[in-house]
């Protein structure tokens, strides 16, 4: 058994979501009714699941408290017919700390490579323009081109720091959350984890290793094309060996909230550092539901108004004509009452559509 | 860097690249190598005899006059593909100087124009003009010099004699001219001259808006009776068309006339071959005049008429009024190259007529003295049968009405005589123009 106190400072217990199977680190005695992630899925405590080795690194968080408030307000104002659950207070007093890992690795890269790199020139153009009896005028232009040349080379650096995948949705989840500025990194403390949950990662450093080669491959790329002194480079290729790997397991700061809607809890994702927020947007469909009701029922109230007036206009004239004109008003409100419905089902649909388009780490409920 | 790494498919770098400067410690930049520069300016001398060296249109290769040798030239044939320059400034700072041989300049003190020549050429008259007044002196090369070196030239193909008996059976040619031109001996000596000339591709994008014309016939009722009409419907239209432009030539000279030029023209620019000097052996060759600008702008103009024409046939309808046009100009690539002609002058009447023929395709056209009287002649027969016929008519009509026919048919025939003498006029003054 992992002495989690001693490793990472903490009293933490590892629990396990049946729902979306993923792990997490909670302060021991806290555990959690419902996955801190998915929201949804009840969790069995494993205490097994404590890594062994704590994380080196953490990204402190910028945003906090007041702050999270007015993001939080911010991003769930403007809806029609929101729903009761979804507003500041609410989010901001379920919004919970979550720490995303991720690896950092440094490593001494040896290799041959080839690219065509790209040189901005200028070049003269011409626009003219044409007017029956003012004949021609020209204007002289200067577009920017790219002169594309060859090269190869080799290559003997070292690089430091670059970001590897420690989670297999870590590319999902970064496209709710947004860029990290890395360079605001810290020493790990106990402190900066306090109460929060942490993912325990999934892939270890041979698993992210792809991941790593690529980051290698991209550093690379970015400084061939400065070395070769090019705006531009494509087609990079890289034939590299790799020495004196180091991994640093880093600490990304987020928080996780929720709103429920329609019998389903909706999370809401925020970026501690930047504070992009990331959610489904969904308007309340009983609110648009006993809407419609209401305006459907004063159509209906009116057509019987109506056709009542008719019928006894038949009998005394004057009346006639008062009931057609009800009858032809109750017309409005018929048509009206099945917008709300329609419209907030469009709107929710369309939401999370987009949500499942930008990032689809939101867990499925 | 370490040299005992395993075999990489990406090293070492291809034949032909060599290290460039990088800005970065512990990276190495190989690129392609660039082309030597330095060359020798070359002689052409016999490596047989020693004598000088040209080359020949009908052999096609430079051989020697006094022993027969020949030499091969090794100059690619690059047809309309060769090397175009895009408009930078770097292109035309980074393009060669010189003519990469020893040639003598001859500058005319009577009309102006440049030319260069073999170091040994004897030639002491300017092509251009006739006049002997002409300074002799030798010809800046390389870096330093100002003369823009052309990439590609399309070398003589037709020789001197069969130029020479071209020239003559087109000054025998045609009715309108002196009969004494069929055996003009004093015609001097055809001087084969590479003139310089630019090219120019781009392609052109247009958006036009006009109001155009539809036709409708209507029917409208007057003087007690329908009657039909034609009218003009106007709507405002737009569209957009693209116009190539492929190998738009402009001369780089205004020491030839323009208007012979153009009848000698066109050039099979698919006979294009890179600049060699040995093509140049033995022949005159012209500088350019005209700077790239000045000439790109009168390309521009006449690229102007050909878009503002696609523009007025993509309205689809001869009616066009308030036509407006934005067109943008892409991709624009220049070339420098020489074109061979024959240039000719001969005197006759104490005037001195000037001739040029296609050095390509044997094309001949010049300037040819007008045999006045036989003209006028000629619009006097065309003019007589009208005035005659109405002259008789008139009479007739005094006797009889019958004259009123004899009248018509008069009149008819001194119009198609008047059309007729008109163009015969306008033709007799272009012969002799420039």
């Amino acid at each position: 058994m992992v002495d989690a106190m001693a490793l990472w400072g903490l009293p933490l217990t590892g629990v396990h979501c049946a729902q979306c199977g993923e792990a997490h680190l909670v302060p021991e005695g806290t555990l959690p009714a419902r996955c801190p992630f998915c929201l949804q899925g009840p969790v069995e405590q494993q205490p097994a699941l404590v890594p062994e080795e704590p994380p080196e690194q953490v990204l402190p968080y910028e945003v906090s408290g007041g702050r999270v408030r007015a993001i939080l307000e911010r991003w769930s104002n403007g809806i029609w017919l929101r729903p009761q659950d979804m507003n500041a207070d609410v989010l901001t007093e379920r919004a919970r700390s979550y720490l995303v890992p991720l690896w950092l690795v440094d490593g001494q890269v040896q290799a041959a490579w080839r690219a065509d790199v790209g040189f901005d020139y200028q070049v003269v153009s011409s626009q003219d323009r044409y007017r029956d009896g003012d004949g021609w005028s020209s204007q002289e232009v200067q577009e920017t081109h790219v002169r594309w040349e060859p090269r190869v080379g080799r290559l003997d650096r070292r690089y430091e720091n670059l970001a590897a995948p420690a989670l297999d949705d870590h590319r999902k989840l970064m496209g709710c959350l947004g860029e990290y500025d890395l360079h605001q990194r810290e020493g790990y403390s106990p402190e900066a984890v306090g109460d929060a949950a942490v993912r325990v990662p999934t892939l270890e450093p041979e698993a992210a290793w792809p991941g790593a080669e690529a980051a290698f491959a991209r550093a690379a790329q970015s400084e061939c094309q400065e070395a070769a002194g090019a705006d531009h480079i494509r087609d990079f290729t890289i034939d590299a060996q790799y020495s004196g790997l180091n991994w640093t397991l880093l600490l990304l700061p987020a928080y996780v909230t929720w709103y429920e809607e329609g019998g389903r809890a909706w999370p809401v994702l925020i970026n501690g550092q930047s504070g992009r927020v990331s959610g489904a947007r969904q308007a309340s469909a009983r609110k648009a539901r006993t809407m419609s009701l209401v305006i459907g029922a004063i159509a209906l109230l009116l057509i019987l108004l109506g056709g009542l007036l008719t019928l006894i206009g038949l009998v005394f004239p004057p009346l006639l004509v008062a009931g057609g004109v009800i009858l032809l008003i109750s017309v409005l409100p018929a048509l009206v009452a099945p917008i709300p419905a329609i419209a907030v089902w469009a709107f929710n649909r369309k939401s999370a559509q987009k949500t499942d388009t930008l990032g689809s780490a939101m867990p499925k409920l | 860097m370490d040299d005992n790494r395993p075999p990489s498919t990406l090293w070492p770098p291809p034949p032909g690249f060599a290290p460039v400067p990088s800005q970065i410690e512990g990276i190495e930049i190989y690129a392609p190598a660039p082309e030597e520069e330095a060359e020798e300016t070359r002689t052409f001398k016999c490596r047989q005899c020693g004598g000088t060296i040209s080359y020949s249109a009908t052999q096609r290769q430079l051989a020697c006059p006094y022993c027969g040798s020949e030499q091969q030239i090794d100059a690619e044939a690059v047809g309309r593909a060769a090397d175009e320059f895009e408009f930078t400034l770097e292109t035309i700072a980074e393009a060669r100087r010189g003519w990469g041989e020893a040639r003598r300049e001859l500058v005319c003190e009577s009309c102006g124009a440049v030319v260069t020549v073999a170091p040994d050429a004897l030639t002491d008259t300017c092509a251009f003009c006739g006049s002997n007044r002409v300074l002799a002196r030798d010809a800046a090369d390389g870096v330093g010099s100002d003369i823009l070196r052309p990439t590609t030239l399309i070398p003589f193909v037709v020789d001197k004699e069969q130029c020479q008996a071209k020239v003559r059976e087109w000054l025998g040619r045609g009715w309108m001219h002196p009969p004494e031109l069929r055996s003009v001996r004093a015609l001097r000596e055809l001087a084969g001259i590479y003139l310089p000339y630019w090219t120019f591709d781009t392609h052109v994008s247009a958006d036009w808006k006009a109001e155009v014309g539809t036709e409708r016939t209507e029917r409208y009722y007057k003087d007690g009776e329908w009657k039909t009409r034609t009218v003009i419907d106007w709507h405002w239209r737009s569209g957009r068309v693209h116009v190539p432009v492929d190998d738009h030539t402009v001369p780089g000279t205004v020491r030839v006339s323009r208007v012979i030029l153009s009848k000698i023209e066109p050039f099979d620019l698919h006979g294009l071959v890179e600049y060699d000097p040995g093509y140049l052996a033995g022949w005159q060759a012209k500088t350019h005049d005209v700077q790239l600008p000045e000439a790109w702008e009168i390309a521009k103009e006449e690229i102007r008429d050909h878009v503002k024409s696609a523009c007025h046939s993509d309205t689809g309808s001869r009616h066009v009024r308030n036509m407006r046009m934005a067109a943008d100009f892409a991709d624009e690539r220049w070339r420098y190259i020489l074109l061979p002609i024959y240039l000719a002058s001969y005197p006759f009447d104490e005037r001195t007529f000037q001739v040029m023929v296609n050095g390509q395709t044997g094309e001949v056209a010049g300037q040819k003295p007008i045999a006045w009287l036989r003209v006028w002649l000629a619009i006097a027969g065309l003019l007589m049968p009208g005035a005659c016929l109405g002259l008789v008519g008139l009479l007739a009509l005094a006797l009889g009405g019958i004259g009123v026919i004899g009248l018509v048919l008069g009149f008819i025939l001194l119009i198609a005589g008047l059309i007729g003498a008109v163009i015969i006029f306008q033709k007799a003054r272009a012969s002799e123009e420039i």
